[in-house]
């Protein structure tokens, strides 16, 4: 029974994160992503216990930055053309949640973790636009941190790997943003490809 | 209250950062005075916590981390950083005080004075480090405080030279890091304290000592790695003053006599003492040869610098009590007579708007504070007794010739020939620098100066300090020698220097300062009262004809001696060495090494081509490689 419900959790928890990388609607993207922190911080909260609130943090975050993110009306909607297609991406992305669980017998809390690192790598590797390269980098983010709480669950040291994760998860999130938005006033596109040209 | 003070003087000069970024734009002035609080408040926390130590001995600090890392952050407070730490942190105050004046009305003020502040913080971390890998983290700052301080203006000059500055110093400090982790592999501990206890090959010396010896030899422009310092004299006055003086290039120094402390029951197996003698001997010929030769005021003291460091580097690499002592000893002295004359310098350049020496003179009487001061400066960096510099010195070629007869047979020979080498360099220095003292203060005024005046107060009180205490350091070397300098050197030899009331006893001499100063001070202090009694002020005819020519005949600009002619006959003499360093010396070389790298890395470069996607792919298939390595 409590197995299941794990696994029900665990998947929920993967496939918005695979969602809010193949759908090419740029806010709905971010909305799933939004959502997927939010359950990945409730998650947590009600794994550890949260004697000190951490996690707190980490909901406050994921509820407020990326409606932030959203909220700028600043750039378009629709996604650039990614590099691999819906099809291709969805099957690619069924293929790493199936290599992890493999990886991990079918462990729930490992497997998980793997395979939302997996994604957030494909996002990197696979999608040209950059809204979606910093979701992708977000859930390789979130894939560390259920890492780190998996690799000590309830060490003094908790408390210090969240505020670090935390902090630093808000502030590259804030800058992305920044930069994001930066980038499309000066070169009108969100195309990583086109603004090669920032390379020094 | 130990812990208390160590904290205040570690973390207040970062806050003082996070303060001048907030309220910087207050006021106009509102950086200056706030960094000027910080520093005082700094160097006040530094005393207090001296003076805490003198009753303890030696105190560490862990702040909790990740446990099983170890304690990452800590930092212990010993005698030998003390002494380097007093001297970063007072420095860090008196050019802080000196810019209020020198970059009034300039742009950019909370830039300077929060870097400032951050690169007197990373000096004191530096020196208060107990953990290799925090000591690395200090090492890094320095050098990038430094880049960004040199780049100031933001003029092509000294974007060069910032950048030349930064690849030569981060490029020895990746030797640095591969010495930490030899050292981490082969004793499990990064504890500076605790590494000698540990270490489970001494034979891995042979590889770290070098490795650390290169990293300091940039840092501290040893020769061959000098060529970034007299470059780094585009920046402000002040960021000169305090990197030639405390900072930076005496990270080199400390990062020696570190090594030297650290590691001293395995030292006498091996023969580093003869190599880092060599490197000072090298270097203090070169640099005081350079500095002999240049027209621009900022870069004579920058070679002089070098030389200097040079000298440091010889005595403290005999590794014997005097030795050290001689050096250490050397290296606070070089503090306070380099930080005056560099400030002079800036004074000189603040008054008449000019580096180039040929372009002053006869400011002695328009600025009698600052004159007063470079002379007592120079008199002490040329080792004229009764001033610092020649306690020192003296203590150098003392260690020299004595480590010659310790050693004897051929190689003893070589250590004798060392020290003449170091009387050969110390001659030359004196030489340098009467030619810039008599191209600035003497001779006939120019016609543009006429009108130049002393500088305001913020800028002179510091010189004053310097030159006092360069006086007290002259008259009576042995209270140098027992409150500053001979704890240091207990911690990195054993032993001490001996002193008397009246000065210092060695095995081979001694040397009466006190006595010297008074049979010199005294009849000069005579001579001058009865000058000012007899003379008339009032010259009838200018400086140089001697009343032989009236006005209308002669141009006084163009009978002026200019600085060249002071080492011509040198130039002469040493004709062959000063063509090849004149056609770009070592930075020929490092060019054509650079042009090989470019053409290495173009072929490297075609991989970036600035597409997220595909440096991701690179990410992957890399840890791919890496677990596939470990796998087999």
């Amino acid at each position: 029974m409590n197995s299941i419900l794990l696994t029900l959790i665990f998947s929920g928890l993967v496939i918005l994160g695979g969602a809010s990388i193949v759908i090419r609607n740029l806010k709905l993207a971010c909305i799933l992503f939004a959502i997927h922190s939010a359950y990945l911080g409730t998650l947590l909260f009600v794994i550890t216990g949260d004697p000190e609130g951490i996690y707190m943090h980490y909901l406050i975050a994921a509820l407020f930055l990326w409606p932030f993110l959203w909220a700028i009306n600043k750039t378009h909607n629709n996604e650039e053309k990614p590099v691999l297609g819906l099809k291709a991406s969805s099957i690619a992305i069924i293929l790493i949640i199936l290599f992890s669980n493999l990886l991990f017998n079918w462990d729930v809390f490992q497997s998980g973790y793997i395979a939302l690192i997996g994604i957030g790598i494909y996002g990197m590797v696979a999608r040209r636009d950059i809204i979606k390269i910093a979701i992708g980098f977000n859930l390789i983010e979130n894939g560390v941190h259920l890492f780190a709480i998996h690799l000590v669950t309830f060490g003094p040291e908790t408390l210090f790997i969240a505020i670090v994760l935390d902090s630093a998860t808000i502030l590259m999130n804030l800058l992305v943003v920044w930069l994001i938005v930066g980038i499309y006033q000066e070169y009108k596109t969100l195309n990583s490809w086109k603004i090669a040209r920032l390379r020094w | 209250m130990l812990v208390f003070a160590l904290l205040a003087t570690l973390v207040l000069p970062f806050v003082g950062v996070l303060i001048i970024l907030l309220l910087g734009r207050v006021a106009k002035r509102a950086p200056g005075y706030i960094a000027l609080t910080i520093a005082a408040m700094t160097f006040i926390s530094l005393i207090l916590e001296i003076l805490e130590t003198i009753q303890v001995g030696e105190v560490k600090v862990d702040f909790a981390w990740i446990s099983v890392l170890g304690p990452l952050i800590s930092f212990r407070v010993d005698n030998l950083g003390l002494l380097f730490a007093f001297v970063a942190s007072l420095f860090g105050f008196l050019t802080i005080l000196y810019s209020i004046g020198d970059m009034r009305g300039k742009q950019g003020t909370i830039r300077y004075y929060s870097l400032m502040l951050l690169f007197t913080g990373s000096m004191l971390g530096l020196f208060l480090a107990n953990n290799l890998l925090l000591l690395f983290y200090f090492w890094e700052t320095v050098g990038v405080c430094s880049y960004l301080l040199i780049g100031f203006n933001y003029s092509k000059e000294s974007s060069r030279a910032s950048l030349k500055a930064l690849l030569i110093t981060s490029f020895a400090g990746a030797f640095l890091l591969v010495g930490i982790l030899c050292v981490y592999f082969f004793s499990g501990t990064l504890e500076l304290s605790e590494i000698s206890a540990h270490l489970r090959e001494p034979m891995v010396l042979a590889l770290v000592i070098p490795l650390f010896l290169i990293a300091a030899m940039a840092k501290s422009a040893q020769f061959p790695l000098h060529v970034w310092l007299p470059d780094a004299t585009v920046a402000p006055s002040g960021v000169t003053a305090y990197l030639h003086a405390a900072a930076m290039v005496k990270a080199g120094v400390y990062l020696v006599v570190r090594s030297y402390a650290t590691f001293s029951t395995y030292l006498p197996s091996f023969s580093f003492d003869f190599v880092v003698a060599t490197i000072g001997v090298v270097t203090l010929t070169v640099g005081c040869m350079a500095a002999f030769v240049q027209v621009d005021i900022k870069r004579v003291l920058a070679f002089s610098t070098i030389g200097q460091i040079g000298y440091i580097f010889l005595g403290i690499g005999l590794g014997t009590t005097l030795g050290v002592a001689g050096g250490l000893f050397h290296f606070l002295n070089h503090a306070f007579f380099k930080g005056l004359l560099f400030l002079c310098a800036g004074c000189l350049i603040y008054a008449t708007g000019t580096k180039k020496l040929n372009e002053m003179g006869g400011l002695l009487e328009r600025m009698p504070i600052t004159a007063s001061c470079m002379i007592i400066g120079a008199l002490s960096l040329g080792a004229i007794p009764p001033f610092n510099g020649f306690a020192s010195k003296l203590m150098i070629y003392w260690a020299t010739f004595e480590k010659g007869i310790i050693v004897g047979g051929v190689h003893g020979g070589v250590y004798v020939i060392y020290c003449i080498m170091a009387m050969f360099g110390s001659a030359i220095t004196l030489a340098t620098l009467m030619k810039v003292i008599n191209s600035a203060f003497f001779g006939q005024l120019p016609s543009k100066l006429k009108t130049t005046k002393e500088v305001p107060a913020t800028m002179y009180i510091p010189l004053l300090i310097l030159s006092a205490i360069c006086l007290i350091f002259g008259i009576a070397p042995q209270l140098a020698l027992n409150y500053f300098v001979n704890p240091a050197v207990q911690i990195v030899v054993g032993g001490v220097v001996e002193t008397t009331t009246l000065g210092i006893v060695t095995m081979i001499g001694f040397y009466e300062a006190t006595t010297i100063a008074a049979i010199v001070f005294i009849p000069l202090i005579v001579g001058i009262l009865i000058y000012r009694k007899v003379s008339t002020r009032d010259l009838k005819y200018d400086v140089f004809v001697g009343g032989e020519a009236e006005k209308p005949y002669i141009d006084m600009e163009k009978v002026k001696a200019d600085a060249e002619s002071f080492n011509f006959a040198t130039v002469q003499m040493f004709n062959r060495y000063y063509r090849f360093m004149w056609q770009g010396g070592l930075d020929r070389i490092y060019q054509k090494l650079a042009a090989k790298f470019l053409l290495i890395t173009s072929y490297v470069r075609r991989t970036h081509v600035g597409v997220v996607n595909i440096y991701s792919a690179w990410i992957i298939l890399g840890a791919i490689a890496l677990i596939v390595l470990v796998m087999i």
